[in-house]
């Protein structure tokens, strides 16, 4: 997106919070496209999509009129990152994992200027990491140890088996099953770990 | 034999999907009648009729 198409967004946002609702058609038709897409390419259902899609402005004509919209300029990634937080509660409340698999055409990551997208991903990262150091202190002490010294060391399964005085074979042996009680952790808490 | 797998993909190319008119007609009627009214430092959400 261009400058000029960034200030002429910027223009119909003010335009439209100061009382212009001809502004929010305009916004909605532009861009009405890129979201739908979005959301329909992770929920594969037509009726659920235009749900999805209501809901996501619904939240923004809300945000917009109570004034606390904060990001000029950046409409589209903003209303982008609404949408994927509503695909992404409609699979938490329907108990189902969303397949974001990162090879479709419209990933929300798309939509973000370079700034964003660091931010965005820096912040997202520094989440899933300090929810799964949540999530690990509940495996045993032993598969605990090998994770950690594993993932978070980055130590190779020789090094952690002569730190923790075991064979190789068992500390691979722990690693498999720390990954398989973690999964099952992620599952109970309902945790969406994706990036 | 019957095919077990079948997945024809939706029948519009996904780039060119837009939500209905009804869809984009019912937001523009919510966004109408809501509004949000400040009192003190207080804001309360209102829906006209």
């Amino acid at each position: 997106m261009n400058r000029t198409s960034i200030s002429s967004e910027a223009l119909l946002v003010k335009q439209y919070i100061d009382g212009d609702e001809k502004s929010l058609s305009i916004l909605i038709n532009r861009h009405q496209q890129k979201i739908f897409s979005f959301i329909f390419s992770k929920v594969y259902d037509k009726d659920l999509a235009e749900d999805i899609f209501q809901d996501t402005f619904i939240k923004v004509i809300r945000t917009l009129k109570r004034g606390k919209y904060n990001e000029e300029g950046k409409f589209l990634p903003w209303v982008m990152r609404i949408a994927h937080n509503l695909v992404i509660d409609h699979f938490r409340k329907s108990n189902r994992m969303p397949k974001f698999e990162g090879k479709g055409d419209f990933e929300i990551l798309d939509f973000m200027t370079d700034g964003d997208l660091n931010a965005e991903r820096q912040i997202i990262k520094s989440q899933i990491e300090a929810d799964l150091h949540e999530l690990i202190k509940e495996l045993p002490q032993d598969q605990l140890e090998v994770l950690e010294m594993r993932i978070f060391k980055e130590m190779s399964f020789k090094e952690i088996a002569f730190k923790t005085d075991v064979s190789i074979n068992t500390a691979l042996g722990r690693m498999r099953y720390a990954l398989i009680n973690l999964r099952k952790i992620i599952e109970k808490h309902q945790v969406v770990l994706t990036n | 034999m019957a095919k077990i797998y079948l997945n024809e993909g939706p029948q519009t190319p996904l780039k060119s999907m837009k939500p209905s008119a009804k869809t984009v007609k019912s937001i523009l009627e919510f966004s109408k009648a809501f509004s949000v009214v400040t009192y003190k430092d207080l804001q309360f959400d209102s829906f006209q009729n």
